[in-house]
């Protein structure tokens, strides 16, 4: 079977009993995992676990791998839905409702000038302003900025249409824009 | 963001090169007379470039061992169903109280079939035994469960 990127070839190579194969993809997706799902479910060490079980489904799906699509593209969409289920789940119990816990942290609307010029508190700002975005967003606004994906991936990590990855897209940096409350970040 | 109502949807989509040919150059003519276009690409393209400057989360030392451990309890969970789903006693228990629940089920209320009897639900009367006999149906239905229960 033809590979559809590097990765998809390391992923058929471990499906025929390279070992070495997948311990590159694990050093490869580990840091954008548990950055993707420390985003999305704003628990770092949740998004550990999380991150973990990605892994495992795969380790256990190799016999059934089929390169459809790139191999980012498959791996997101397990995390996405992973953590997915994650957030419903937390909702459901009445757990700390994260996204209210990040918009906690969002500094006041008046900083002092100095700190407006540090990277940290940028960050800072970005990360809680991208807490408080609906999941779908702020989903597809990460795999676009942050994993470099196309639409058209998204969308197949996401199980929706092009179309409305460019609408979720559109809204997330539009509401994402809205929320730190100026036009420049 | 203060938008344009007719280009505002397609700032993004034009930033990220998602736009056709037709739909660019559309834009880009768009561009030179519309300040609030400029101005959200702009804004855009500078969260953009925030975005992408944000940290990467690394994982934690001991990231690797607790993933190769979880793996391990999985694969030794997976073993586990699949030898109990291979195990043969169980599998003969299981079809032993089916057809056990079914000889009860159809004794209650029925007697034993005649030969003749058996001739009489094949072929397409047997559908019509079914549609009046809910019963006999739901006895049908135990046995379709188990088949299902032994697939799965």
């Amino acid at each position: 079977m033809r590979a559809v990127d590097d990765d998809a070839e390391l992923m058929l190579r471990f499906q025929k009993g390279d070992r070495a194969a997948f311990d590159q993809l694990f050093a490869r997706y580990s840091t954008p995992l548990v950055s993707f799902l420390a985003r999305m479910v704003s628990d770092r060490g949740k998004a550990e676990e999380l991150a973990q079980e990605v892994f495992v489904r795969i380790h256990q799906a190799r016999s059934r791998y089929q390169p459809r699509a790139k191999f980012s593209t498959y791996l997101f969409g397990i995390a996405h839905n992973l953590a997915l289920n994650e957030l419903d789940r937390a909702y459901r119990k009445r757990e700390t409702v994260l996204e209210e816990h990040a918009a906690a942290q969002l500094p006041s609307e008046a900083p002092p000038v100095e700190a407006q010029l540090d990277a940290k508190y940028t960050a800072r700002r970005l990360e809680a302003g991208l807490a408080k975005l609906p999941e779908r967003q702020r989903a597809a606004l990460l795999l676009r900025s942050r994993e470099g994906m196309s639409y058209s991936e998204i969308a197949k990590a996401l199980g929706a249409s092009p179309s409305g990855v460019k609408s979720l897209i559109h809204r997330a940096r539009e509401g994402l824009l809205e929320i730190l409350g100026r036009e420049r970040p | 963001m203060r938008g344009c109502r007719q280009f505002g949807s397609e700032v993004a989509a034009f930033l990220d090169r998602e736009l056709d040919a037709r739909e660019t150059a559309a834009f880009e003519a768009h561009l030179d007379d519309c300040g609030a276009c400029r101005s959200a690409l702009e804004a855009t393209r500078d969260l953009e470039a925030s975005l992408r400057d944000l940290p990467p989360i690394e994982p934690g030392p001991r990231f690797e061992a607790q993933f190769w451990a979880r793996l391990a309890r999985a694969e030794s969970a997976r073993d586990w169903r699949e030898r109990l789903r291979s195990w043969q006693p169980l599998q003969w228990l299981g079809a032993a109280t089916a057809v056990a629940t079914l000889a009860v089920l159809l004794s209650v209320g029925h007697p034993a079939p005649s030969a003749q009897d058996w001739i009489l639900i094949t072929g397409d009367d047997f559908d019509l035994v079914l549609e009046t006999d809910p019963q006999m149906l739901a006895s049908l239905d135990l046995l379709d469960t188990w088949d299902e229960a032994e697939e799965i």
